[in-house]
């Protein structure tokens, strides 16, 4: 049995990785590049709109409203599940908190702690959902994102619901702060920091990881893959009802039809990010960023004088790109030693 | 190490399960001694797999005991089987491919750092420990970051076994180990099981290739028909002899 002293000699095989290899294992390469092109890009096209301090206010609200749903889908793909219905709890839960405090005579922060704590039970019962009835949550999460649909119109009765205006909660959770710039962008950061730290740094980030990755193994380990699963999929729904708040910062209303787009969205930014479809693998910081890229082609597009239906177009490209080179850099990655 | 009188680690006596009316395992008794290689063999759908599941706590023996250290007990669960250091390998479920050695190694039982009210992932006591351990069951040449995907079958095999040992494994099951390995990878985890075994690890190992379980196993425990055909060390029965057993010659 001498073949494992035989690799004594120094091997190829290293016990350092490389520093190629620990630029390429970085998930966020992709959508670091993308931005640095996009950038570039849109300076040109627009050079002296695009770097003034209104666009990078407008383009960082954008993308906290869009960022922190990506904080918590990227965490649920990570551990291999999707919330298709993310807009529909988004849009319930805003109007839920206007009617709550406006019709409901509630004090804000009371509607604000019921909101959430609905945006989360949302995010829970999807996730049990799932877990109880062994379905994908693609499909199950389809469903309740009708469900909820139908439940805000019925809610809303097809209108803009207010908050309370010029209610001092509502502005430090999302109020103007000038140059385009609101508080929600704090927030936002704020969470996606906790959330990185998370995912990374604790025990709990390491079985979301785990389960994603291959979820009988984890069990077999005694890892407590459906909790884990369901954590990530309330934490979905707490960001979905924290990213209403955040428009309600913005607008003072909720409106029934708002954040359709939302879950798409919050899938690309995670995809574009460098999260696997298939589980095991992402970074939140990824998917901040990719809200980020998607929020500045958006803007980028307007300062140019373009149509903004170019937008859809432009993200569509970027999403396959971003599939497409993750795919083959993971697959490379995953073969290097 | 309590009531290790016999020094026998683990010892079936008399164990049978039936599923309805179909008996998948009657009256099958054998024992593993620490530092013991027990080679379990036997044709496909002899009740080799169905022992297993049954030592490893998955299965309740429909009858007979089972004596863990001396004493009989009975398993409750594979946590339970577990807990008493009855660690089982199998082929594919050992590893989260996606996620690096250590991070594989530590799963569940992750060094953490207490900072106030929350606890954080000790990243370097992972990385570290786990390459002490690699070295120690004589992986010299693989970094503990490595993502688990990048890793041979061999190399997968080595990890997961080394994690069971490390957390407390007296007896390690190994179900078909290097069904899916090169010669050179078979070889590497048969040196690690040696590695483990002079540790005083007991291992029960279920083997297709006569030569190989021949070549590293101490016993040989011979099922055929859910019975144990008979339970030979090593030296009183060659590869031939036991292709002939198996080919269903008495």
């Amino acid at each position: 049995m001498s073949s494992v002293e035989e690799r004594d000699a120094p091997s190829p095989r290293l016990n350092r990785p490389s520093l190629m290899h620990r630029i390429v294992r970085v998930p966020e390469l992709m959508v670091l590049a993308a931005l640095l092109i996009v950038i570039i890009f849109f300076v040109i096209m627009a050079p002296t709109t695009f770097l003034s301090a209104r666009n990078i206010g407008a383009v960082l609200t954008a993308s906290a409203q869009l960022g922190v749903a990506a904080v918590g889908m990227s965490i649920l793909i990570i551990a291999g599940e999707f919330d298709i219905s993310v807009g529909s709890n988004y849009a319930f839960t805003g109007i839920a908190i206007g009617l709550l405090s406006t019709t409901g005579g509630l004090p804000t922060w009371v509607a604000v702690v019921l909101g959430l704590l609905i945006s989360t039970a949302i995010g829970l019962a999807n996730g049990a959902i799932t877990i109880g009835t062994k379905i994908p949550s693609f499909i199950t999460t389809l469903g309740t994102w009708l469900v909820w649909f139908g439940l805000t119109l019925a809610l809303s009765k097809g209108y803009f619901v207010p908050v309370k205006a010029n209610d001092p909660l509502i502005a430090v959770i999302g109020g103007a702060l000038g140059y385009q710039f609101y508080a929600s962008v704090f927030w936002w950061v704020g969470i996606g920091i906790i959330a990185i730290i998370l995912l990374g740094r604790t025990r709990l980030g390491n079985w979301i990881f785990a389960v994603g990755g291959n979820a009988e193994a984890a069990r077999a380990v005694g890892v407590p893959a459906n909790r884990v699963k369901l954590f990530a999929f309330g934490l979905v729904g707490l960001v979905a009802g924290i990213s209403a708040l955040f428009t309600l910062g913005q607008q003072g209303s909720m409106a029934p039809l708002y954040g359709q787009n939302l879950a798409m969205q919050a899938i690309a930014a995670s995809v574009i990010g460098g999260c696997l479809l298939s589980g095991g693998a992402g970074s939140v910081l990824g998917a901040m960023l990719g809200a980020v890229l998607m929020s500045m082609i958006n803007s980028g597009l307007i300062l140019a004088g373009a149509p903004t239906f170019w937008y859809q177009t432009f993200v569509g490209a970027i999403v396959i790109v971003a599939v497409v080179i993750n795919t083959s850099i993971s697959r490379r990655v995953a073969q290097m030693k | 190490m309590g009531s290790e009188t016999s020094g026998v680690r683990l010892e079936v006596r008399n164990l049978s399960k039936r599923f309805g009316s179909v008996v998948a395992l009657e009256d099958v008794s054998f024992s593993v001694r620490p530092g013991e290689i027990a080679g379990l063999v036997g044709d496909n759908g002899a009740g080799k797999s169905t022992a297993i599941k049954l030592i490893c706590g998955y299965y309740r023996p429909s009858g007979g005991t089972i004596l863990w250290e001396g004493a009989v007990t009975e398993l409750e669960s594979p946590e339970h089987a577990r807990s008493l250091g009855i660690q089982t390998v199998y082929q594919d479920l050992a590893l989260v491919n996606t996620l690096s050695i250590a991070r594989n190694f530590f799963l569940h039982a992750e060094p953490v750092r207490r900072l106030g009210p929350v606890s954080f992932l000790n990243v370097k006591e992972m990385n570290e420990r786990t390459a002490q351990i690699l070295r120690d069951i004589g992986i010299k040449d693989l970094n503990p970051t490595t993502p688990v995907s990048a890793l041979s079958g061999g190399e997968r095999q080595a990890v997961a076994i080394g994690r069971t040992y490390y957390f407390g494994g007296k007896l390690l099951i190994l179900d078909e180990p290097t069904s899916a390995l090169s010669v050179k990878q078979t070889q590497k985890v048969f040196s690690i099981i040696q590695e483990v075994k002079a540790k005083g690890v007991s291992v029960i190992l279920i083997e297709h290739n006569m030569i190989h379980v021949h070549d590293i196993a101490d016993r040989l425990v011979v099922v055929r028909h859910g019975n144990v055909y008979g339970d030979y060390a090593k030296a009183d029965v060659g590869v031939a002899d036991l292709e002939r057993i198996l080919a269903g010659a008495r």
